[in-house]
């Protein structure tokens, strides 16, 4: 099971949608893992939107669904998390789960970014970074730190972290 | 039409007549173009919801049991009853019902509900194993949200439909009467404002925003760090000081055993600290080595550097995972550098030990917070009127207006913290000239303190700053009454020490558990294309 939390606390953090999508397409044509978004109830449509053109019984979407308490419970079963800068990201990384962790520089990973044994976070250090900003207007810089975060290099370091494929679609 | 009503399947059949009189036929199945998905459940001879719809099952020319054989928008409605539960892939088989109707026509949904029907908490469902999920109308319009976006139907109907159902049956036999959740979508036109709605929040690019466009040298390629399990096998900490250093640092050495609980701990220690060591339990070893004197006054001078070979003769031939230099002064972190480790740790800055992987940064009270004093001598002053010797600055006697600035200077930066600024003045026979002071700052804009000439040029003025500034200036006005010659020689600036921060055990403790949490999780630093 990959579990990935799409969304953090501000919209700086958040890797685009539209990547999301792009690397769930690429995670289900290498690997035959279910994936599960993770989110709050007030994140569920978003997440709706970003999986709606897989199948359920590849992609579930349990934003509103699991508890904080459920997704703790369930985050030492999963194969990778994948999350931006939110507490699913540290949740993962100190359950010692393999986690990737895509690091918008609001903040200095290094400071802020998840610590574990299986941690492997993604960044930009573009001459803005650290911002120390938050909300859409906070940015200036058309959120260069993650559209340079392109899906082709995220899914690149989540094949680093699962291994070969074993799908015989790839 | 009632009559066919009796063929139509098990489930539908229960409610054809009620909604053929109570107009849910004419507003929701009227069309020429319906489908019935599904239509036979596990029974024969069933005939699809209308007698125009088709029954589409596993066995209709060109079905595959995914992609429906007909055009996008070609139905007036889609009919699905107590078929979906039967349907692993809920979110493609819904998309794919609602990609044929067209706008303005229905798509037509019903379910067992889980209250009425599976009358339990958790799959299997004890009357039909094919049951891949129980539902509610909130789970049932929820898979509906999740395959479809809401931009593009309004709900029609939804309901619990329980007409006929005997409440006295208990759960673990079969239901009676009509036990399903119903519910009804219309396919709208896509709103012109639908974009805006999908659209991620937007992040904009200032116009002035060109000098953040410039990447760092070296930094326009996204990096990976990859951090991995690395608690280090065998440590190395030097506490070369002092009797009383070295009693202050073993709470921070007890918590080397729990911090690196599977290590080999190896001190370096002088030779009168190496009683107490072992008597502290916490090392597998114990290396005696006298960096300095025992007692300082008999001999305060040290060779480092031939010391510093010395240490390297006897632990040249040994490797550790980690170096850790618990003395607080800096004069022992250089010992690190002739040690074969992977990580090196001990107070200070990068800036200042390049070879350090772990620096905790010097916030020692000492050192940070020391009292001191600085002079200012004539020569750092100006004056309209005064004539400049270098050591000192004679002013002329006469009187001088409050609007007239005679002697201004420093201009020199200064830390936060609290002074004591005093001036050089005198004037006749030791007296104080009448004149009044001011201390300024940004160019003359922020004043600090003023006042009388004798409070500066005697005691001197006591001023606080929160932040440090860059160009301190003090200035002699006059007071509009005659004054005799008068000399500046300077002023001085006494900072008061601070006092208070944190223990040096403390410390050390500090850079324990610092060394603890980052060695632990070896991090490495890629930069990808």
């Amino acid at each position: 099971m990959i579990l990935i939390a799409p969304f953090s606390n501000d919209v700086l953090r958040n890797w685009p949608s539209r990547y999301f999508t792009e690397l769930i397409q690429s995670l289900l044509d290498a690997y035959d893992d279910p994936i599960i978004m993770v989110g709050a109830a007030e994140q569920r449509q978003a997440i709706n939107a970003m999986v709606r053109q897989f199948s359920s019984d590849r992609v579930s979407n349990v934003a509103g669904v699991w508890t904080w308490r459920e997704t703790v419970n369930c985050v030492g079963g999963a194969k990778l998390v994948i999350a931006n800068n939110s507490g699913v990201a540290h949740l993962g990384a100190n359950a010692g789960v393999a986690t990737l962790c895509l690091f918008a520089a609001s903040h200095d990973p290094f400071e802020w970014g998840p610590r574990g044994p299986r941690v492997t976070t993604v960044f930009t250090k573009p001459a803005c970074a650290p911002c120390g900003m938050s909300g859409a207007n906070g940015c200036t810089n058309g959120h260069v730190c993650m559209t340079d975060l392109r899906p082709g290099l995220v899914f690149a370091a989540a094949r680093r972290m699962l291994g070969v494929p074993q799908s015989p679609s790839t | 039409m009632h009559s066919w009503g009796e063929n139509v399947g098990e489930e539908a059949r229960k409610n054809y007549s009620r909604w053929l009189d109570g107009g849910f036929y004419a507003r929701y199945l009227s069309g020429e173009n319906v489908l019935d998905i599904g239509y036979s459940g596990y029974l024969d001879g069933v005939k699809p919801i209308t007698p125009s719809a088709i029954g589409v099952g596993l066995d209709y020319p060109g079905y595959d049991g995914k992609t429906l054989p007909f055009g996008d928008d070609s139905q007036d409605a889609v009919f699905a009853s107590h078929c979906l539960e039967h349907i692993d892939d809920y979110r493609s088989a819904i998309r794919e019902w609602f990609r044929v109707v067209r706008v303005g026509g229905h798509l037509v949904v019903s379910v067992p509900h889980q209250y009425l029907y599976e009358r339990r908490l958790h799959l299997p469902s004890q009357f039909n194993a094919d049951h891949r999920r129980f539902y509610t109308a909130a789970s049932l319009l929820s898979e509906v949200e999740e395959a479809v976006d809401p931009i593009h139907f309004r709900v029609r109907h939804l309901e619990d439909n329980d007409r006929g159902f005997d409440y006295s049956i208990p759960p673990d036999r079969h239901a009676v009467g009509s036990y399903e959740i119903l519910l009804v979508i219309e396919k709208i036109a896509r709103p012109g404002y639908a974009d805006l709605v999908s659209a991620e929040p937007e992040i904009t690019t200032a116009s002035d925003g060109v000098f953040m466009m410039i990447p760092k040298p070296g930094n326009d390629r996204p990096v990976v760090a990859v951090s991995s399990t690395a608690p280090p096998q065998s440590v190395i900490v030097f506490k070369m000081d002092h009797l009383g250093d070295f009693i202050a640092a073993e709470p921070a050495m007890s918590d080397l055993r729990t911090a690196f609980p599977e290590a080999h701990l190896t001190l370096v220690c002088g030779s009168w600290n190496v009683g107490a060591a072992k008597e502290l339990g916490v090392f597998d070893e114990v290396i005696e080595f006298s960096l300095f004197a025992r007692y300082s006054p008999l001999n305060g001078t040290i060779d480092l550097e031939t010391s510093v070979e010395e240490l390297h003769r006897l632990v040249r031939d040994r490797e550790f995972d980690l170096a850790l230099d618990l003395r607080v002064d800096p004069d022992t972190r250089s010992v690190l550098k002739h040690v074969n480790a992977r990580v090196r740790a001990g107070f200070g800055t990068k800036q200042s030990f390049p070879w350090l992987d772990i620096a905790l940064p010097m916030i020692s009270p000492t050192a940070r917070g020391s009292a001191r004093k600085d002079y200012f001598g004539a020569r750092q002053f100006q004056s309209r009127v005064g004539v400049n010797h270098g050591h000192s600055l004679e002013i002329p006697p006469g009187v001088y207006e409050s609007d007239n600035t005679i002697v201004w200077g420093p201009y020199c930066g200064i830390p936060e913290g609290t002074y004591i600024v005093t001036l050089h003045l005198e004037g006749a026979e030791g007296t104080i000239p009448p004149f009044d002071y001011d201390i300024v700052c940004r160019g003359g804009n922020d004043r600090l303190a003023s006042g009388p000439g004798n409070e500066i040029a005697g005691v001197g003025v006591v001023l606080t700053l929160n932040s440090p500034i860059q160009d301190l200036e003090v200035r002699i006005w006059g007071r509009g009454v005659s004054s005799t010659r008068a000399t500046l020689r300077g002023c001085t600036i006494v900072k008061f020490g601070e006092i208070g921060g944190p223990h040096q055990t403390e410390l050390m403790a500090m850079l324990v558990a610092l060394t603890r949490h980052r060695v632990c999780f070896l991090q490495t630093e890629e930069r990808i294309a």
